[in-house]
Order: structure tokens, then sequence, then C-alpha cells
């Protein structure tokens, strides 16, 4: 428990930009030699991969197009949905950080759906339902905790995680301190018998 | 088939103002003669100048006898219905009068227009200002709104019992629209009141409808949106039967054109106009294609050579017709799928219909102009409006599609007999089809059936000229007129005018945007340079001749930019521009200028022109010298020398043609035939072609294409543009991405090498012609060349293949290598080898020697040993 098991969103979205994407420059270098890594080398109009922080910095600047990846295509996101809908205790396999990518994207990058005849709105609109028909399932299965019980965490992504983070790891304590209590009352009571046996007899000197 | 070479134009007269036109056709009553009741064939049309307008047959439909102006706005779109004879009240024998238009002669054929069964009562307008108005006919009066639209109304229809309407626009869903007519009580005979009511909305997807289209029968309707979605619902219950992505071309919702999609008399196909020129036929129920009219790209020569804004089917089934925006209407033989004839005009035409009795096509054209086109279908052909009366005779002639009954199903109620007369009737259409194609159509059924004995220069069809880089038009009104590894230029089509932009993949490599260029001229031809472009237009009908433009891109002097009009007779083929010339070829001319526009050099060429191409001081010409044999051969100049640096015959992969012609970065001229990419190497055996790079190895799916759009020879890299699509060419949007894949030489490796080996192998083919054509001093590629080959040395030693590993050693440039080679061979303790390495190395040195003292006598040491003499004082 504490501040560090919980990250805020933008803690969030700086892990995301290490996620690497396809990207289409309109300038060409030769490789670039930055502090953790070699990136490029560029060529107009060709392909390239890079990390998010340097497609956002570049996009920013007008240099590059940003290529939705594919998970994003509109097609699969309608079956990953319907999957998500159909199946109360599964989770579809999804990029770990797919709503901070989204969002990066619909931010920064939100003409260049258009050039890869990728309808942004309707992507979107996608993406949002399958978050919230997630984070439905999430609340869901947590209330029907009642007790001891197992619940299936696959594939779940970083901001869900970091939703029940905080109260998983609580209850968790919660259940821990329960136990201990128990345990520890159990403990008393025997140490407490054995302690009476010995008591006994000051108590009787107290009495007196 | 008769198809004429030379193509007549098509004369277009005043209508309307720029911009989508309703076009529909209203069969009335004429003046009542001899007792009987007459028909007359009125034109309706509607356009951008808000006026509705009925025209009569008596002036070949050139003055209009009615104008309504109530529209606020444009009119889009324009139906009228036909209606049951028995219905309108005022008839009572229908016998046709042949109309005045009509040839004599054809009397037996033409039947009586029971066609769509009748007269025209009403006629509906669609507008931008959002109203559908009804108007009866023939006087032309309103009688109500239709429907009331948020956004502008793109297109109208009439189902066929006359009273049903559909109507679509940029607002979603098409609505149906039922017109309830009634006599007017109390009023004067005649007098009627029409309500509408809307039956149901049918959802779209897409944001705009562009055309709508009810089936012959009324079972369903056809919808196009302006993303190319065609869509068919059932009509009575509303449910989606098909939705089709990109079976039509993407027009915007605002453009005139439309892509109109056309039923069958008898419902049993659609014709849809397809985005790269063909048009689709799709069989009624399964929704499957049935057959295609090609388009150029198909092979077909007078097929459209860009997207499909119209198709029209005959009213007897027999003949369909389309326009495109390549600007021409072409008229089909639906029995074997061929072109009959063919129009081009000024503009595109994008409306038009068969005139419902007569051999005429009247056609609007995006300017709001309107043509009639007598006698489109050839006086010895079927009429295109008879119906072919006796089954028995037309039984297997081309007249298939002839309707087998003279009353057929235009009664309208379908009973269970008529279905299965058209199950019967697709499946004679089916077997027509597969016999055309077991009878051997030379050039469709080659591709696909058993190839033609060997030969070694197989008679091709000599190929036209084209320009390298540049792409059709497609379903955009953007196309590239040149695309290369630097840039692009592109044009994109208006109203008026073109717009002619140039840009280049790497924005930072120029620090100032190009203009773009407003082009009164409509250049079809571009190239772009190092320092310019040049633009080209081809001669459109007289007064109009081909016009050659210089843009460079930037200059200290103004005005530097030029045209060159060419003569009347002469027209530009085929451009390029160099670094310091630009040049275009012409029918008998190889033109080159100067980049300041003085002509430099007038060439004859040797036949016609394929294709140019230039890079730096180099331009290559393609041509055929002999249409018959069809054998492309190809020159090279220097230009600023003006002299010949290499020419020979090219080489193509059979049934291939030539895709593209031009430099690599370094130089090389190379060839590109859909398959094999080649390179030609003058030093290299006396001048040849060598494989550069095989699609059918680089290609991860059948479907994919490659766009070569350049090479690299020294970084061993092809760049091209992949595309998955039927049209084998880049759009301008999205833009293209492009795809760097290495060259590959078609290498064979040794059964006894393993896949490290043969890597090798491609790279010592591409060291070797890069010593052939520079063998000038000793270059990094020399000592990369060698490092190869000890590695092949090195393994052919621990393989034991002690012959081979000589061979190597033998080619090595280095003497120092050769030490290398000796001391590989002493460590791995093979005597022999080393010793025949060692004579090897003795030998290069004594050589070495010699030469020394010939260059102290004289320094005219030649390349070969100077290279190792440089080798040797290592």
């Amino acid at each position: 428990m504490g501040m560090a098991s919980c990250l805020t969103n933008e803690e969030l979205q700086f892990c995301a930009e290490s996620a690497e994407v396809t990207i289409v420059p309109n300038f060409s270098t030769p490789i670039l030699q930055l502090v953790n890594g070699e990136y490029g080398p560029f060529r107009a109009q060709n392909e390239a991969t890079v990390p998010f922080w340097l497609a956002t910095l570049l996009r920013k600047r007008n240099l590059c197009r940003v290529k939705p990846p594919e998970w994003m295509k509109s097609e699969s996101l309608v079956q990953v949905l319907a999957a998500e809908k159909s199946s109360p205790n599964e989770w579809q396999e999804l990029p770990h950080h797919y709503i901070e990518i989204a969002k990066l994207l619909f931010t920064k990058a939100e003409e260049d759906f258009a050039e890869f005849e990728m309808d942004v709105h309707e992507i979107r609109r996608l993406i949002d339902d399958i978050r919230l028909v997630r984070f439905d399932k999430i609340e869901k299965q947590f209330k029907q905790v009642t007790g001891a019980m197992t619940i299936r965490l696959t594939n779940f992504c970083a901001m869900e995680l970091n939703l029940m983070r905080n109260f998983l790891l609580s209850s968790l304590d919660e259940y821990h301190k329960f136990s201990k209590t128990a345990e520890d009352s159990v403990q008393q009571r025997q140490t407490q018998l054995s302690d009476d046996e010995d008591s006994q007899e000051p108590q009787v000197r107290q009495l007196r | 088939m008769a198809a004429t070479t030379e193509e007549g134009r098509l004369e277009f007269k005043h209508g309307h103002l720029a911009g989508q036109t309703g076009l529909a056709f209203a069969i009335g009553m004429g003046e009542a003669g001899e007792g009987h009741a007459t028909t007359v064939v009125h034109l309706l049309t509607g356009g951008a100048d808000c006026l509705a307008c009925v025209r009569t047959s008596e002036s070949s439909f050139k003055d209009a006898e009615t104008e309504i102006n109530d529209h606020e706005d444009a009119i889009t779109c324009l139906a009228a219905n036909r209606i049951s004879v028995g219905v309108v009240p005022t008839t009572t024998t229908t016998t046709t009068k042949k109309n005045n238009l009509e040839k004599p002669g054809e009397d037996n054929k033409t039947k009586e227009d029971s066609g769509k069964g009748g007269m025209t009562d009403l006629f509906a307008t669609g507008s931008e200002d959002g109203f559908v108005k009804l108007y009866s006919f023939p006087d032309a009066m309103f009688e109500a709104n239709a429907a009331r639209f948020e956004l502008p109304v793109r297109c109208v229809d009439f189902a066929p019992d006359g009273r049903t309407l559909a109507a679509g626009g940029d607002d979603q869903g098409v609505r149906l629209v039922r017109c309830a007519v009634a006599e007017k009580r109390g009023g004067e005979e005649g007098e009627r009141d029409v309500s509408c009511e809307v039956l149901r909305t049918l959802r779209t997807v897409g944001r705009s409808t562009k055309t709508v289209r009810f089936d012959p029968e009324g079972d369903y309707i056809a919808a196009v949106s302006s993303c190319g979605v065609l869509q068919v619902w059932n009509s009575k219950t509303g449910e989606q039967c098909l939705t089709k992505k990109q079976s039509a071309p993407k027009f915007d919702s605002s453009s005139p054109h439309c892509c109109h999609v056309s039923w069958h008399p008898e419902g049993i196909q659609l014709a849809v106009p397809g985005p790269s020129g063909e048009v689709a036929f799709l069989e009624r129920l399964s929704w499957e294609e049935e057959f295609v009219l090609p388009s150029s790209a198909d092979g077909e020569k007078e097929g459209h050579r860009a997207a499909c804004t119209c198709v029209e089917i005959s009213p007897n089934g027999l003949y369909a017709a389309s326009a495109a925006l390549d600007r021409r209407v072409v008229v089909w033989r639906l029995s074997d799928q061929k072109p009959i004839a063919s129009r081009s005009a000024d503009s595109v035409v994008c409306n038009l219909r068969w005139h419902p009795t007569d051999n005429a096509l009247c056609l609007t054209d995006d300017e709001g102009s309107i043509s009639t086109w007598e006698g489109p279908v050839a006086s010895d052909m079927p009429h295109p409006a008879a119906v072919a009366a006796e089954e028995g005779e037309e039984e297997g002639a081309a007249a298939e599609g002839g309707r087998e009954d003279s009353q057929g199903p235009s009664e309208g109620g379908l009973g269970g007999g008529a279905k299965r007369r058209k199950v019967s009737r697709l499946g004679k259409i089916a077997e027509s089809d597969s016999e055309e194609e077991e009878g051997g159509e030379g050039g469709i059924a080659g591709a696909t059936g058993p190839t033609p004995p060997a030969a070694l220069a197989p008679s091709r069809r000599a190929q036209p000229c084209f320009q390298p880089g540049a792409t059709p038009a497609g379903n955009s009104t953007r196309r590239f007129l040149a695309y290369n590894t630097a840039g692009c230029v592109s044009t994109l089509r208006g109203p008026d005018y073109n717009s002619v932009e140039v840009s280049f993949h790497d924005v930072s490599a120029r620090n100032s945007r190009i203009p773009t260029l407003t082009d009164y001229f409509g250049f079809e031809l571009g190239a772009l340079g190092p320092s310019g472009t040049i633009l080209a237009s081809r001669a459109r009908g007289a007064g109009k001749p081909s016009v050659v433009m210089y843009r460079p891109f930037e200059s200290w002097a103004a005005g530097s930019e030029w045209t060159s009009t060419f003569p009347e007779g002469e027209e530009a083929k085929c451009v390029a521009c160099g670094s310091s010339f630009a040049a275009c070829a012409t029918e008998g001319y190889l033109r080159v200028f100067s980049l300041a526009g003085s002509p430099v050099a007038v060439i004859s060429l040797a036949g016609r022109c394929v294709a140019l191409a230039a890079s730096g001081s180099h331009l290559a010409v393609a041509y055929v010298e002999d249409d018959l044999a069809g054998q492309i051969r190809f020159q090279q100049y220097d230009v600023p020398s003006g002299s010949l640096v290499a020419s020979g015959p090219m080489c193509l992969s059979r049934e291939s043609e030539l895709e593209w012609l031009g430099f690599s970065d370094d130089g090389v001229l190379a060839s590109w035939d859909g398959e094999t990419l080649r390179g030609y190497f003058p030093e290299s055996f006396g001048g040849s072609w060598v494989p550069l790079f095989t699609a059918s190895a680089a290609r991860k799916a059948e479907t994919e294409h490659h766009y070569v759009i350049g090479l690299d020879i020294s970084a061993r890299e092809v760049f091209c543009v992949i595309t998955r699509s039927k049209a084998h060419f880049p759009q301008v949007y999205p833009r293209p991405i492009i795809t760097t894949l290495p060259l590959l030489v078609p290498v064979v490796r040794n059964d006894a090498e393993d896949d490290n080996a043969a890597a090798m192998h491609q790279g010592l083919m591409f060291h070797r012609l890069d010593r052939q054509s520079n063998a000038v001093g000793i270059t990094q590629a020399d000592v990369e060349m060698d490092k190869t080959l000890l590695r092949l040395i090195q393994g052919c030693i621990r393989g034991d293949r002690l012959e081979a590993a000589l061979s190597y050693a033998s080619e090595l440039n280095l003497q120092r290598s050769l030490q290398g080679a000796l001391k590989l061979a002493v460590g791995s303790k093979k005597r022999n080898l080393g010793e025949r390495i060692s004579a090897l190395l003795n030998n290069r040195e004594s050589v070495v020697q010699a030469v020394n003292m010939e260059k102290e006598n004289n320094a005219n040491a030649n390349i070969f040993s100077r290279k190792r003499v440089y080798g040797s004082t290592q």
C-alpha cells in the first residue's frame, strides 16, 4: 500500500511512450545516435519504427505521419469488442498500454488516420467502448468476491491494473490483517491460558 | 470487332450550368390521330441553373418546351415514372406511333414500347435545397413536395409501380416515399390530389448517397454512396441484401460525377461502374460478379482508361453504354462483352440514358451540356430498343439478352413461371460464356490457358507509348503525372482547370514550397527533373494543339518558365527531364530542349517511341521499330556531348509489357516489366541486361504488385510502392509509402554450399558489375570483394573443396589478400592448395614487376594492372 503503487495517468502515458510505432517520415537522415539507443536511418516516405516519444516529437514538427498500429484497424477492434461482450470472464489480448497509445494517437496524430484510410471517429468510439466494457467487467468480477475464490487476471492492460491495484492490495492487506488478528487472538488465548496458570499466584497476591 | 479506330467526338450543346444534371425520358400522349392515342417521347433535364426543362423530340431535345423554376438551389436529379396504361384514366388504347426520329426500315423490329409499361404521369426533381418535388406530366404542374431533406438531395428514382419514389442525398439514409394520387373532388377532370408519406428509410453507409435505382421488378433498390459502397436492399422488407465496399469509384458528394448503376430491364443483372474503368455485372439474388466489361488496364484497347461515371443498359438488355472520367463513352455488346462503338468528348459525361424507343443515347456532361448520340448501335446489329420477337429464332445468337416474349415481365406481377424462366436464362448465359472462353479469345484466354508454343520472341501486340511513373486517373480526380524517388507531380482535375502540384518526399530538402500551377492546357504528361518539371498536354481538337511547358523549381531570373507549342498534327507522347535538358518524344521525333527553352536537338526516331527516361546528362529512349514484331529497342544518349552511349534490344519477360524505364541513382539504365527488374551494364559482356530483382521472389502475397520507382545499385536497393488492389498503381491519396527492398540477382548456388555462401555470391555479382563499370584505381568495393572472397575460400577449405578455393583465390584483387589466402591454406595444412596459391602470387608479382618496369618506360599502364601495383606496394 502507499503512493508508490499507484501511478497517475500522466505517468502511465510516459511509460507507454516507450512502445514502438511505425512512422512515415518526410525527411531523410542517417542513423540518429541518441543516449538511449540508435534510431533510423530515416528515408522520406519509407516506413520506420521508432518509440512513441520520438514519433510525437517528429509529428509535432510535421516531420512524419504516424501509422496507426494493426490492432487499431476497425475490423479487428469490432472483433475484440464482440469477444469482450460475449465472454464475461475473459479479457482479450490487447497491447499493454492500449488506452494510452490510443489517447496519444488521437491527440497527437488525429489527422494521420485518414491518411491510412481509417476512420478516426469510429476507432475512437470502438476503443472507448472496449475500455468501458472491460472496466465494467472488472467491476462486476470484484463485486462477486464474497469469500475465498479465484479470479483470472490475465490480459489486463496497464491502466486497468492501475485502477485495481490500490483496491486489490489494500483489500488483500485487510485480509492479511484479519487473518493475522485471527491468529493473534488464537495465540493470545493460548498464551493467556498459560499465563493464567503462571499468574494465578500473583493475582492471588494482588488480591491480597 | 468493328470498333472504330478514329473515335468520333460528341457535340454538346448548352443545357444547364456546370454541375450535376438530372436526366430522364418521359413518355407522354401525343396528339390523338385516327382514333389512336400516340406516344411522344420527351426528355426531362434539370441542372445547376435551378431549372427543370421538358424537351421535345421535334427539336432533337435541344430546346426546352417548358421550364420550371421552383427550386431554390441546383437541381441534381430527376426521375420520371411509367405507369401501366390502365391506371391513366384518359387512355383508351395504346398503339405506338413511330417517333419522328426513328429511321425507316426498323418498323418490324420496334414493338410497342410496352417496355416499362406505358405513360409518364409524374416526374420528380431533387435539388440541393433539400426538396424532392413532384410534378405532373405532361403539363409540368407542381403537385406536391415528396420529401424534405436537411441536406442536398442527390438522387431520386421511381419504382416500376410509378407510385413509389426513392430519394437519397447527403442526409443519412435513402427514403422510400409513397405517393398517393386521387382524383380531386369537385375539380376539373384530370386534377388530382397527390399526398406523400415516407414508407421507410433504408440505412446507408457512407456520407452521401450518389445514386439510387429501383430494380425493374420493384423488389430491390440499389444505391451507391460517395465512398464507393454499393448497397442493395429489399424494397418490401427494407432488409439489406448486399453491402460491397470499393465496388464503385469514390466521388465527392458535391461532385457532378455520380457513378450511376443500371439494372437489366428484366432485373437479372445489376451493372456497376468500377473504380478503374471496368463495369461489373452482378447477378440478381446471389449478387456475385457475373462478368465484367474490361477496362483498358484489363487489356481491352477500347475500354475505359479511368473511373467510370455511369453505365446504362439498353431498353432491351442487349447493349450497355458507359462513360468514364477519360472523357469517353463506349457502347458494349453484352453477349460477348465487346465494345462496338465509342465517342470522345471534351468533358466528362456524367449522366446518360438510352432513348426508350430509338437507337439513340442522350448524354449530359459535367458542364451541364446536353448531347444526343444518334445511332450508337450500327444498323446491321439488333436495334437497342427492339425486343426479340421469336424465342426460337434468336436461340444462340448474339441477341441472347432479348426478351423471350413480348409481354414479358412488364406486367409487373411476377408469377412463379417468370422466376423459373429467369433461372433457365441465367444458366444459358453462363453456358454461352464458357463456350466463348473455350472458343479461344486470344487476348484473355492466353493469360490463363496453356502457354503458346515456345518462341524466342513471342509476337506480342506492340506496346503503346507510356510515361514512366505516371498513373491513370483511376477512381479519383487526382493522378500522378510523375512519381520518382525524389518526389512527385500530381494533377487535380477541376471543372474549368487542373491544378498541378509538385511535392518532394523529403520536405527538408528544399526550403520553399513550389507553388501550385493552375493548368488551363490540361497537362497529361509530366516528368520531375533535378531542377524543374516538364509538362506536356495532348492535342485536344482543333485550335488546341499539343503544348510542352518547363517550370524550374527556382531561378535567379524571373520568367524562366517556358512553353513550346507543337505544330498541328504533332502530339507529345512522352517527356523526360535531365539535369541540363528536357526532352519530349512525339510521333516521329525526339525533341531535346535546353532548360532555358532553346531547341538543342531534333532526332528522328527509328520507330515509335514507347518511353523516355533521363537522369543527369543521360537520356534513354525505348522505341518499337516494327509494330508487328513488337520488339522494343533502346538508345541511351549523353546529351551534352551529343553521343550515343549504348543501344540494343530491351529484355522483357514473357507476356509482360514494359512498366517502368529509368535510371538508378548511380546512373545505370534499368527497366521493369512487372516481373523482373533489369539493369543495363554497357561494360559487362559487351553490354548486357542483368536481372537485379524479381517480383516473384519478393512477393509476400499473390495480390501484391511492385510498382518500381527507382533503384540504387551501389546500395543494392530497389524502391517501390507495393499495391495490393486490382489497380497496379499507387493512389495520390492516401500518399503512397515507399518500400525499400534488396536487389537480388537470381543466383543458383552450388549444392555443397550453404545459404550464407549464397548471400556472398549475391555480393560478388554486384562487385563484379561494379568493377566492370568503373575500373579506375582501387576502391573500397575491391576491398569488400576480397573480404567476401576470403570468407568463401575459408568455407571451401573447411569443406575440402580445394578446386573452388583456388578459383576464388584467382579472383582476388589485392596482393595482400592473396597472401592472406596463402596463410589460410598453409594454416589448415592444405599443401597442394598452398603451392598453387603461391604460384599464383609469384605470377602476379612478376606481372607487377613487368608492369612497373613498363610503367617506368611509358606511363601508359593499363587500368587492370595498375590495380595490382597498388596492391603490391601495401
